[in-house]
């Protein structure tokens, strides 16, 4: 499901122009990935915890060449959704 | 971060109050949920993609007990982050790039030969195997008799020609010896044979001795008779010469046969597409032969069903627009007008300037002419073997065909048209 749809359907729920949806819903992203980058972590209640994850570097291959590598270290966030949110998902 | 903290930032950063923000965090993980459980994912650009993915089931074994476990196939929801927000949250190891230590290009040439010379060792110590277990067993014993069957094969083919010719050589005496005997046999009986081949033919002419043999030959003949066709396929050059004048000439007829048909399908080809032609250029969609089309148009279009739209100024002032259909193209008029039409009077000519089957085009183009001042208008009519609808742009009304001509010119004069053409007005224009 793309943004646009899911901002309509969100947009019918709660009685809202698309449009205003649309300003909120970009916010509430941009304020997520900001505390993300700032604290490293924010967990929300019922719907997930968003982390920062580490990969230490290691050695790799390239599949290509053959050529052998030293992967540098990384950071991702990650995110891990909330028990009701899971269960409703495996109620199928 | 609680969440209650989260909200109020919210809040402020959207510029919505706090019962608001709550509301749409509620109806936001309500339809998040939905969508998820729909299995369709939620792309948010800029921020990431969240996914439905199954973790599959597995098997596990507790070392204690030693029981069998079914750990269940799982669903769960997978966030894969957009490239900018990866890269941000990823600051500090930004700079970092993936160093090389070894380069190994030439490893991958000398695994592709490893490969290939494995492939051939491995292939000699099989082939030991096989020899030593030929000794033992009789299992590869065929596989042996294959190769040395294949060889035989071969040596059979190069002896087998000989074989033939041989044996067609012997067939050649056979069939020699067993034409020449019964020959020979009828020899001895009568010294005549030979000759009753060569008198077959000439039997008209000699008429005595025929007689003769005639009487001699039927005992012979019933004998004869199922060797007579042997000899002929082999010694009769001249009757042979005959069927092989004769055949050609079949042949030739069965050709001429042939021929004859396909030239029949192609003269009824060419008429075909002689009529499809002749029957577009009739309808106007090619224009090969320009004058005839022009009359054949006027003569098909006249009795066909014509809606009129004609301007207001144009028509006399007894006449309510009541049929008229096209009200649209009537009040633009405001050109002054440089021939005025007199349209009471018996028949009236009208100069057909262009056709569209767009009505709007049409109606711009009768507002084009109109101000460089002729009086145009638009006329609908309906014509079924060119599809519909059409709306014709005429400049009308002249009482004679004299009047129309000169406008004509004019026309093609100035506006560089080709195709113009006078026709009378409609019944339903005139009344």
């Amino acid at each position: 499901m793309r943004k646009g749809e899911f901002v309509k359907s969100l947009a019918k729920d709660l009685g809202w122009s698309i449009s205003r949806t649309d300003e909120v819903l970009g916010e509430f992203f941009n304020l997520v990935s900001e505390i993300l980058i700032k604290e490293g972590k924010l967990s929300l209640s019922k719907f997930g915890i968003f982390t920062v994850k580490h990969k230490a570097s290691r050695k790799g291959r390239n599949p290509k060449t053959g050529d052998e590598l030293i992967l540098p270290p990384k950071d991702y966030p990650y995110f891990r959704a909330s028990k009701s949110i899971v269960d409703a998902i495996n109620k199928k | 971060m609680k969440k209650g903290e989260f909200l109020k930032l919210f809040a402020k950063r959207a510029k919505i109050s706090y019962d608001e923000a709550e509301l749409f965090y509620e109806k936001f993980i309500q339809r998040f949920t939905r969508a998820l459980k729909s299995g369709q994912g939620v792309r948010i650009p800029g921020f990431g993609e969240f996914k439905v993915k199954i973790r599959s089931g597995k098997r596990v074994i507790d070392r204690k007990t030693g029981v069998e476990k079914l750990i269940p196939s799982k669903a769960f929801v997978a966030f894969s982050p957009a490239k900018i927000f990866a890269e941000k949250v990823n600051i500090k190891y930004k700079n970092l790039k993936p160093v090389i230590i070894k380069v190994s290009p030439p490893t991958v040439e000398v695994k592709e030969s490893n490969e290939f010379n494995l492939t051939f060792f491995e292939s000699k110590p099989k082939m030991a195997k096989a020899e030593l277990e030929v000794e033992k067993g009789q299992v590869y014993e065929q596989v042996v008799e294959k190769i040395e069957i294949s060889k035989s094969q071969d040596e059979d083919y190069l002896l087998l020609p000989s074989n033939l010719i041989a044996e067609q050589k012997s067939y050649n005496d056979d069939k020699e010896f067993s034409v020449e005997v019964p020959v020979f046999s009828v020899f001895d009986k009568t010294e005549e044979e030979p000759e009753v081949i060569e008198v077959e033919e000439p039997k008209i002419l000699e008429g005595s001795k025929i007689k003769q043999e005639e009487d001699k030959m039927p005992e012979f003949n019933l004998t004869e008779e199922p060797k007579q066709p042997e000899k002929k396929k082999l010694f009769d050059d001249i009757t042979q010469k005959e069927e092989g004048k004769t055949m050609p000439f079949e042949y030739e007829e069965e050709s001429k046969k042939g021929a004859g048909f396909w030239i029949f399908i192609l003269v009824v080809f060419l008429i075909f597409i002689g009529g499809v032609i002749f029957l577009l250029n009739q309808y106007g969609y090619i224009h090969l032969w320009g004058e005839g089309k022009k009359v054949s148009k006027v003569e098909f279009k006249l009795p066909e069903e014509v809606v009129v739209t004609v301007p207001p100024e144009a028509k006399p002032k007894i006449e309510t627009p009541s049929a008229v259909e096209e009200k649209k193209a009537e009040p633009i008029i405001t050109a002054p007008k440089v021939e005025k039409p007199a349209p009471k009077v018996g028949k009236n000519y009208v100069v057909q300037v262009a056709a569209f089957q767009d009505r709007k085009l049409a109606e711009a183009y009768a507002n084009n002419l109109r101000k460089k001042g002729y009086n145009a208008f638009v006329e609908r009519a309906f014509v079924e073997w060119k599809g519909g609808n059409w709306y014709r742009v005429r400049v009308g009304f002249f009482e004679s065909i004299e009047q129309a001509n000169k406008i004509a010119n004019k026309l093609k004069r100035e506006e560089k048209l080709e195709r113009i053409w006078v026709s009378e007005a409609g019944r339903s224009i005139t009344k």
